[in-house]
């Protein structure tokens, strides 16, 4: 069932951003992917903003303020079979995001710029999905999981543990 | 034994904000230091021979791979050296594209070094979170023309990972005008941020430390070396890169998986500071007097100036971007076809951490039989040795290890290394014994 178009109903006054990470082609689309059938479904909904990234340092090209509240589409690997998907809070992130080279600006550093800069303190939440060994396609199964993880978020009450 | 006359050693474990693997070793005997060596022990990476069987248009997508931070460097290094081979002359439209899609890759390269890697540093913070919650609006400006260097390497090359847009003798698709006219918006509205960086990042309290360097660069007749020139130095080398070779050698030392390199027997600097200092006339006139404005000399002998360096050479970057796009019109054929044949050529060009050099044989089928990718973090090793020993016996062997390791680091990072590129970093030990 595709998300509601309808307000939020948590009575946050920030923006909700879904951003897909990843690159056009390859097991690593998959967050572009679900990002573009998402804000297919999200279009109507002026307090949402989707985007596709390449990096996750991209995100700071949005105007993100405090009251705003994140949400990254990301492909893992190692986390259950092709298609899986599991929902993050930043502190839940397998410790190998963590370790990401100091040239890029890996999620993990990211996010904790994110949190330096006091921004997205409505919460941040990132949703991981399985890659496929060998090419990259969001199958159905996965699509009614990542549509009702949004569908929770955007209903949560701002900073809620679900948000978080 | 008094404080003076100090002996021991220093071990700095692993290199923090730095790209690879790699450690700093330092022995001093009785207040003076006795050996000093960069480790670097991420394991190589084989690149060139793994180039070995494939064609021109796997090694330039296959280069891209070695670093993500300048995959364009590789690309562009790569493109020239293959188009060198099969003879082709890349159309004006094609050449003044490419240095666009580069410049891209300077701005986004030295913003994250600026804000991530140096200016923690110099500012007083172990890490750049702790730096932004003091300056958050630099941190975000940063961050900002960081991104805009992204969008210019994927307006060119798909995405700005390793992008996939060029080909020999161009890039497979022309971007259309639409998005280019979006590009134009954004880089004219960035223009006064990257103005400001400059003025910001030349007060920031950089340590005094001149030393007597050879600078090496590119040097083009007309404009600031980016994707093209000859090889040149303050101390009168003059080459064009097909001789590289017969000046630079590379040898390998028992504490490195990366390899050292010597320009006719000395080390050398590659890299911003070099450029700027090789190229100051190439500036435009109004760039050049912001920089003398802020009080900073170049040519410069301080390593230090680096950061500078690489804050002017973002604005270099963004306003040569959007002069080159200002008539922009995309080409009806944008490669020049090709046909493989055989032969030996050789590519030069500016990465953001200086000249990047590499040389390919391709049989009569086009496929690579050898390759030899000479990075600018080898080619900076034996500087770098060399800058650590005098910044440190200056900084003054007598202070506590902690001290040392993290003015070594400073001294490492204000370098920029790319240990992935050269292995192809920080372990400090010091011993005092």
């Amino acid at each position: 069932m595709p998300i509601v178009d309808e307000p939020r109903a948590s009575g946050a006054v920030g923006q909700a951003y879904l951003f897909g990470l990843g690159s056009p082609r390859g097991p690593d689309r998959l967050g572009w992917l679900a990002a573009e059938r998402l804000s297919t479904e999200l279009a109507a909904r002026r307090d949402v903003t989707v985007d596709r990234l390449g990096q996750p340092s991209d995100l700071f090209l949005h105007p993100l303020t405090a009251g705003d509240r994140l949400l990254l589409l990301d492909a893992m690997r190692g986390q259950g079979p092709p298609g899986t998907v599991m929902a993050f809070s930043p502190e839940e992130l397998p410790v190998e995001v963590g370790s990401v080279s100091s040239h890029g600006i890996g999620l993990a550093e990211a996010l904790a710029l994110v949190e330096a800069l006091g921004l997205c303190r409505a919460g941040i939440r990132i949703l991981g999905i399985e890659m496929a060994p060998a090419g990259a396609e969001l199958g159905e199964t996965a699509i009614e999981r990542l549509r009702e993880e949004v569908r929770r978020w955007l209903a949560a009450p701002a900073g809620s543990p679900v948000d978080q | 034994m008094n404080d003076d006359k100090r002996s021991g050693e220093i071990h700095v474990p692993v290199l923090a904000r730095v790209e690879g693997e790699g450690g700093l070793e330092i022995r001093v005997r009785e207040g003076r230091l006795e050996t000093l060596k960069l480790r670097i022990f991420e394991p190589p990476r084989l690149f060139e021979k793994l180039l070995e069987g494939r064609g021109a248009q796997e090694v330039i997508d296959g280069v891209a791979r070695i670093c993500g931070i300048c995959p364009v460097a590789y690309q562009m290094t790569a493109v020239a050296a293959l188009e060198a081979i099969l003879g082709i002359t890349p159309s004006p439209w094609v050449t003044r594209m490419r240095r666009v899609m580069y410049c891209g890759e300077w701005l986004q390269s030295h913003a994250l070094h600026i804000h991530l890697l140096a200016a923690p540093d110099f500012l007083g913070f172990d890490s750049a979170p702790a730096m932004a919650t003091r300056y958050p609006d630099e941190v975000r400006r940063g961050l900002r023309l960081q991104g805009l260097g992204n969008a210019i390497m994927q307006t060119f090359g798909g995405r700005s990972v390793h992008p996939v847009g060029v080909c020999p003798g161009g890039f497979f698709r022309a971007p259309d005008a639409a998005a280019i006219a979006a590009l134009r918006a954004r880089l004219e509205a960035s223009r006064a941020e990257s103005l400001a960086l400059i003025d910001w990042v030349a007060g920031l309290p950089l340590p005094e430390d001149d030393q007597d360097f050879a600078s090496v660069s590119l040097r083009h007749p007309g404009d600031y070396p980016i994707t093209a020139g000859r090889i040149v130095s303050d101390r009168g080398l003059d080459i064009p890169v097909e001789a590289f070779e017969r000046h630079v050698k590379e040898f390998q030392v028992p504490h490195s998986t990366a390899l050292h390199a010597l320009l006719d027997g000395r080390p050398y600097l590659v890299g911003p500071l070099a450029r700027l200092n090789n190229n100051l006339d190439r500036l435009p006139d109004a760039l050049r007097e912001r920089l003398a404005a802020n009080g900073i000399r170049f040519p410069s002998r301080n390593m230090f100036h680096s950061i500078v360096a690489r804050a002017v050479e973002m604005h270099l970057a963004l306003d040569e971007a959007l002069r080159l796009i200002e008539d922009y019109a995309p080409a009806a054929a944008p490669h020049a076809e090709t046909t493989p044949r055989a032969g030996t050529g050789v590519g030069c060009t500016e990465a953001p951490r200086g000249i990047l050099w590499h040389r390919y044989a391709l049989d009569a089928r086009g496929l690579v039989e050898s390759a030899r990718i000479v990075p600018p973090t080898s080619q900076n090793q034996a500087r770098m040795e060399e800058d650590l020993a005098a910044a440190l016996t200056r900084f003054g062997l007598d202070r506590d290890d902690d001290a040392l390791r993290l003015h070594g680091e400073m001294v490492i990072r204000n370098y920029d290394p790319c240990i992935s590129c050269a292995t192809h970093f920080l372990d400090f030990r010091a011993d005092r014994g």
